[in-house]
C-alpha cells in the first residue's frame, strides 16, 4: 500500500500557498464590486484551512523522503487539488461561472493553456483577471520547477537528458533540489516578469493590464484582459509581448540554473537555436506564402504573421490578428504548429523541441542502418551520447502523444464539436495551447459553447500534456497501485 | 553499372507484364464494340516495345549485377521500375476520350498501382467498360506488387522493422530471384482468392463484368468500382457481406493464408499479428456501428443497417480499400474523425494493405508498456516477457524511428496541400489517405461530385507522390536522397 501521508503533506502546502495567492485578487477589487473581496478573502479562508488540515494532519515524524509512485501521485494530485480550490473564486465571485466552466477555466490557468470560457472579458471584475494571470504566472514557475526537478528524476518521456552527466541523485528524488535551484528560479521568473511589466507599460498599456499580461505572456499561458486579446492594443506592446513569450518558452529559465550548473549551460544553447530558428523559419514561410496570395508586405503583416508563429510554437495563444482570414495554407500550419511546443525547463507545453532533435536523429539513424545495416550510428545531444533508454522513452512519448490526441479528437467530435473544433481543439488542450482553428478555439472564438462533458475531457487533456502524459496515465495501472 | 542494368532488366519486365495485362481490356473493349480498343492496342504495342527495349539494353552490359551490394540495385529497382510502370499505366489514361490531361492520367495510373482506388472522374459510370477493367487490373497488379514488395524487398532492407518478416526459404537467395519465388508462390492464392470473391459476387447477383472488376478491387484492398456509388449501387447486404469478407481476407499476411490453404490453420490463427489485426477490426466495427445507431444527428440508424454500414465502413477503412456504402453517414463528427485516423492502421505485414501495418502498432504499444513499466521499477528491463520479436530493443526503436518518419511525411505533405488552397479537412483527408493508400473523402474539396478531379494539378502530384512513399514505405525513396547512398 502506498503511504499517502507525505503527499498529501505536500499537497496542503500547494494549497497553502494558493491560498497566499488567492488573498491577492482580493487587493485590487474596485468599490462598485465589492463582493468579490469576501469571496476571494473567503476562498482564500476556505482553502487555508484545507490545506492546513492536510499539513497538521500530516506532519512527516522524519525526513521527507518520496519514493516513484509517491511522486507521481504528488505530481497529479497537486494539479488536480489545486484547480478545484482555484476554481472556487470564479464559481462565486462576479464572473459566476457554472462549476464546470470554473473548472475549466482554473485548469486551463494552472496548465499555462490559456483557452477561456469568460466571454466578456473586457468588462470582468479586475479582480477575476488578476486571478487568472496570478493562475498563468504559478502554473507556469510551478511546471518549471517540475521539469527541472521532479520529471527528470522520474525518467519521464526522456526528459532525464536533463541530468545526462551528473550523477544520480542519492538523495532522495525530491528534497534538495527544488529547494536548491527554486528560489533562484523565482527570483529570475520574478525579474523577467517585471521587466515584461515595465516594457508593456511603457509601451502604452495601462500597469494593470501590463501586469496581468505580463505574467501571462512569460509563463506562456496566453490569458488576456480583452475579449480581442492583444489586439486591443498597439504594436509596441506586441512586440515586447512576443519578446516575453520567446523568452518564457526558450530554455532561459534553464540559464538561470546553468548559472550553477554547467551540464545545463550546455542544454540551453543545443535547444534555443532549433527553437528559435523553428520559429523565425516557419513565420519566414509563411510571409513568403501570404505575399504571393496577394497580401502586400508591410511591417503589419509581418508583425502579425510572426506573432501568431511565435504565440503558437510557444504555446501562448495570444491573438493580435484574425488569422483564420488568412486562407488555407496558413490555416493547416497553424493547426499542425501547436504540436511543435517550447524548450525542456521551460513553462511552454507540446512536444518540445528537444524530443523533435532526437526524433530526428533516430530518424536519421534508421535511414543509414539501411545502407549499413550493421553500424552502430550514436547519436549525440548536449555535447554528450543520448543513451538509449533516452531514445526509446522519447519515441515512447511521441506515440503516446499521437495516440492520446487522436483518441480525444475523436471523443470530442463524438460529443458533438464539429469536425475542425474536434481536431484542433484537441491538440491545442493537449499542447497547452489554448488556440487553434475552427469557431472554438480559432482566433475570436471561445469555448463556453461547447457541451459540458467536451469540457472535461478538454481539461483532463490539459493536466495530460502538462504533466507530460505518463505520470498521469500511469495511475491507470494496476502495477501502480500495487506494491 | 551493374546497379543500372539490373534495373533496366526489372523495369523492362514490368513493362511486359503491364502490356499483357493491357489485353483484357483491349478485348473487352472490343467485344463491347467500342472504339477505346485501337487505343488500348497502340498502348500495348509501345508498352512492350519500350519494355524489350529496356530487356535488351540491359543485357548488353556486361557484369555480373547480383553480386555487388544489395541495397542500391534493388532500390534502383523498384523506384525505375515504378516509374516506368506509372508512365506505361497512364497512357490509355491519357490517349482515352475523356477530358483527361497528362497531370490526371498519371495522377489516375498511381492512384490504381498503388491500391489507393482515389479517382478523378466524375461519373464512373459513364466510362468505358475497357477503361473500368483496367483501373481494376491495375489495382490487382497493384496487390501484387504490394505482395512482392512486402514479403520479398521491404524485409530485406530492413525497412521500419519489417526484417521480422524475413521469410527463410528466401533468405540468401538474390533480389530478383526471390520477386520471381513471391509471384510463383502467391501468385496462385492471390489468384484464387480473386476468383473467390469474383464467384461469390456473381452469386449475389451482379453482372460477370462487375463482378470481376470489384473482385479485383476488393482482393487488392485498392476499391475499384464501375459505379459511382460504388458498392453502395446494388444495396445488397449479400453483396456487402462478400466484399467485407474479402476485405478481411485481403489484410491477412500471404505467407500465413498459404499455409492456410494447404490446410494448416494453426499458424494464422495463432500468429499474434493475425489476432491483433482481427481484434482492431472487431473493436472498430463495434465502435462504428454504436455511433452510428446511437448518433442523433444521422437520425439514428437501424441496428442491422447500423451494424452493417458501421462494419462495412471499418473494415474498408483499417484496410484501406476506400468502399463506403452511404458516405454522407461518414460526412462529419465522430464517424468523419475516426474513419481519418483508422485509415492510417492498415493491414498485416505481407498483405496487399497500405498503411502503418499491425505489427508497427503492436511494437508501438508493447514499447509504450515498457515504458510504463520503467517508470515505475527502474532497474525491472529484464522482467519484460519475452514474447517474439516485439522484445528487441532494436527492433522495436526501428519501428517507432518509422512511424515518426510516416508521421513527418504526412505533415509535410498536409501542408503542401493547404498551401495549395485545399481547406484543412480536405487537406488531412487527402495526405492522409494517399500516404495510407487508403480512399477517404472528407472535406469540401473531396466530398463533391468530382472529388479528386477538382484538385489543382500541383496538389495531384503532390499526392501521387504521397501514394508511391506510402506503398514503398517511405525509406527506399528517402535513402536515395542520402549523400551514403551514392558513395561507393
Amino acid at each position: 500500500m502506498i503511504d499517502f501521508r507525505p503527499v498529501l503533506f505536500l499537497d496542503g502546502i500547494l494549497l497553502a500557498v494558493l491560498a497566499a495567492a488567492m488573498a491577492v485578487p482580493a487587493g485590487v477589487v474596485p468599490l462598485k464590486a465589492a463582493g468579490d473581496g469576501a469571496v476571494f478573502i473567503g476562498c482564500a479562508c476556505a482553502t487555508a484551512a484545507v490545506g492546513a488540515a492536510m499539513i497538521l494532519g500530516n506532519l512527516p515524524s522524519q525526513r521527507l523522503r518520496l519514493n516513484t509512485q509517491q511522486s507521481m501521485l504528488l505530481v497529479v494530485s497537486g494539479l488536480v487539488l489545486t484547480g478545484l480550490c482555484a476554481a472556487f473564486p470564479f464559481r462565486f465571485a462576479s464572473s459566476h461561472l457554472a462549476f464546470t466552466d470554473a473548472w475549466f477555466e482554473a485548469v486551463s490557468g494552472l496548465t499555462t493553456t490559456g483557452a477561456t470560457v469568460i466571454t466578456n472579458l473586457d468588462h470582468t471584475s479586475p479582480a477575476v483577471l488578476l486571478w487568472r494571470a496570478l493562475l498563468n504566472w504559478m502554473g507556469g514557475i510551478g511546471i518549471i520547477v517540475l521539469a527541472i526537478a521532479l520529471l527528470p528524476a522520474l525518467k519521464v518521456g526522456g526528459m532525464q537528458i536533463v541530468d545526462s552527466g551528473r550523477e544520480p541523485d542519492k538523495q532522495g528524488v525530491l528534497r534538495g533540489r527544488i529547494l536548491a535551484d527554486g528560489k533562484l528560479l523565482l527570483s529570475g521568473y520574478g525579474f523577467l516578469t517585471v521587466l515584461t511589466g515595465v516594457g508593456m507599460w511603457l509601451a502604452g498599456m495601462g500597469p494593470f493590464d501590463a501586469l496581468c499580461h505580463a505574467m501571462s505572456a512569460i509563463s506562456t499561458g496566453g490569458f488576456s484582459t480583452s475579449d480581442l486579446s492583444l489586439r486591443h492594443w498597439g504594436a509596441g506592446v506586441q512586440w515586447v509581448a512576443l519578446a516575453a513569450m520567446l523568452v518564457g518558452a526558450s530554455s532561459l529559465p534553464m540559464a538561470v540554473i546553468a548559472l550553477r550548473r554547467r551540464s545545463a549551460m550546455r542544454l540551453v544553447d543545443e535547444q534555443i537555436v532549433p527553437f528559435l530558428a523553428t520559429i523565425v523559419g516557419i513565420a519566414v514561410i509563411l510571409i513568403v506564402w501570404r505575399g504571393f496570395n496577394g497580401v502586400i508586405l508591410s511591417a503589419d503583416m509581418i508583425r502579425a504573421t510572426l506573432f501568431t508563429t511565435a504565440s503558437m510554437i510557444t504555446t501562448t495563444g495570444f491573438v493580435v490578428s484574425d488569422y483564420s482570414q488568412w486562407g488555407g495554407g496558413t490555416r493547416v500550419a497553424f493547426f499542425m504548429m501547436a504540436f511543435v511546443g517550447g524548450c525542456l525547463g521551460s513553462a511552454a507545453g507540446g512536444i518540445k523541441i528537444f524530443r523533435w532533435q532526437v526524433l530526428a536523429a533516430a530518424a536519421r539513424v534508421h535511414v543509414q542502418q539501411m545502407i549499413y545495416p550493421h553500424r552502430v550510428i550514436p547519436i549525440d545531444f548536449n555535447g554528450r551520447r543520448v543513451t538509449d533508454p533516452v531514445i526509446e522513452a522519447v519515441l515512447a512519448f511521441f506515440a503516446v502523444y499521437v495516440l492520446t490526441y487522436a483518441v480525444h479528437a475523436a471523443v470530442l467530435a463524438a460529443l458533438g464539436l464539429d469536425l475542425i473544433s474536434a481536431l484542433s481543439g484537441s491538440a491545442a488542450a493537449l499542447g497547452n495551447v489554448g488556440r487553434g482553428i475552427g469557431d472554438v478555439c480559432g482566433p475570436s472564438g471561445n469555448w463556453h459553447s461547447i457541451p459540458k462533458a467536451a469540457k472535461w475531457v478538454l481539461s483532463f487533456e490539459m493536466i495530460l500534456g502538462r504533466l507530460e502524459l505518463f505520470p498521469v496515465f500511469i495511475l491507470f495501472t494496476p502495477g501502480f497501485w500495487k506494491e | 553499372m551493374g546497379a543500372v542494368s539490373m534495373a533496366f532488366r526489372v523495369a523492362g519486365w514490368s513493362l511486359e507484364v503491364v502490356a499483357a495485362a493491357m489485353i483484357p481490356a483491349l478485348l473487352t473493349d472490343m467485344v463491347a464494340g467500342q472504339p477505346e480498343w485501337r487505343i488500348f492496342g497502340l498502348c500495348i504495342i509501345l508498352t512492350a516495345f519500350v519494355g524489350a527495349a529496356m530487356i535488351l539494353t540491359a543485357k548488353g552490359q556486361a557484369g555480373n549485377p547480383e553480386s555487388s551490394a544489395e541495397l542500391r540495385p534493388v532500390i534502383l529497382s523498384v523506384l525505375l521500375s515504378a516509374a516506368a510502370v506509372i508512365g506505361a499505366s497512364s497512357l490509355p489514361f491519357a490517349f482515352g476520350q475523356e477530358e483527361c490531361g497528362w497531370v490526371d492520367a498519371v495522377f489516375e495510373s498511381v492512384s490504381q498501382i498503388t491500391t489507393t482506388g482515389t479517382t478523378i472522374f466524375p461519373r464512373l459510370s459513364t466510362l468505358p467498360s475497357g477503361l473500368l477493367l483496367w483501373r481494376g487490373t491495375l489495382q490487382w497488379l497493384g496487390g501484387a506488387w504490394a505482395l512482392v514488395l512486402g514479403i520479398a524487398v521491404l524485409p530485406f532492407l530492413q525497412v521500419g522493422g519489417m526484417a521480422e518478416f524475413r521469410m527463410d526459404v528466401l533468405a540468401g537467395l538474390a533480389f530478383t530471384q526471390r520477386a520471381k519465388r513471391v509471384v510463383l508462390s502467391f501468385c496462385g492464392l492471390y489468384f484464387a482468392l480473386t476468383l473467390t470473391v469474383w464467384a461469390a459476387f456473381w452469386m449475389a447477383g451482379l453482372s460477370a463484368f462487375d463482378a470481376c472488376v470489384h473482385a479485383m478491387g476488393v482482393v487488392s484492398t485498392g476499391g475499384a468500382t464501375t459505379w459511382s456509388g460504388s458498392l453502395g449501387h446494388f444495396d445488397r447486404t449479400s453483396v456487402d457481406i462478400v466484399a467485407m469478407l474479402g476485405m478481411v481476407a485481403a489484410g491477412l499476411p500471404f505467407p500465413l493464408l498459404l499455409t492456410a490453404a494447404k490446410g494448416n490453420f494453426r499458424p494464422l490463427f495463432n500468429d499474434r499479428q493475425v489476432r491483433w489485426y482481427l481484434g482492431i477490426l472487431a473493436l472498430s466495427v463495434a465502435v462504428l456501428a454504436v455511433a452510428l445507431w446511437g448518433g442523433e444527428r444521422n437520425g439514428g440508424l437501424a441496428p442491422i443497417q447500423a451494424a452493417i454500414n458501421g462494419a462495412f465502413a471499418a473494415i474498408s477503412t483499417v484496410t484501406g480499400s476506400g468502399y463506403i456504402l452511404h458516405p454522407d453517414l461518414f460526412w462529419s463528427g465522430f464517424p468523419a474523425a475516426s474513419l481519418l485516423f483508422l485509415s492510417t492502421v492498415g493491414g498485416c505485414a505481407g498483405s496487399t494493405t497500405g498503411g502503418l501495418k499491425i505489427f508497427r502498432l503492436q511494437a508501438v504499444f508493447s514499447e509504450i508498456w515498457i515504458q510504463m513499466t520503467v517508470l515505475l521499477h527502474p532497474h525491472a528491463i529484464r522482467a519484460v516477457k519475452r514474447d517474439g520479436w516485439t522484445s528487441y530493443r532494436a527492433v522495436r526503436t526501428q519501428i517507432m524511428g518509422y512511424a515518426f518518419i510516416y508521421t513527418m511525411s504526412f505533415v509535410a505533405l498536409t501542408f503542401g496541400l493547404g498551401a495549395l488552397g485545399l481547406d484543412t479537412v480536405s487537406a488531412l483527408t487527402a495526405s492522409v489517405s494517399a500516404l495510407a493508400n487508403a480512399d477517404l473523402k472528407l472535406g469540401a474539396y473531396l466530398g463533391l461530385s468530382g472529388g479528386y478531379g477538382n484538385l489543382p494539378d500541383a496538389a495531384k502530384i503532390l499526392l501521387a507522390v504521397g501514394m508511391v512513399l506510402g506503398r514503398v514505405e517511405i525509406l527506399p525513396v528517402l535513402v536515395v536522397f542520402t549523400s551514403t547512398f551514392w558513395k561507393r
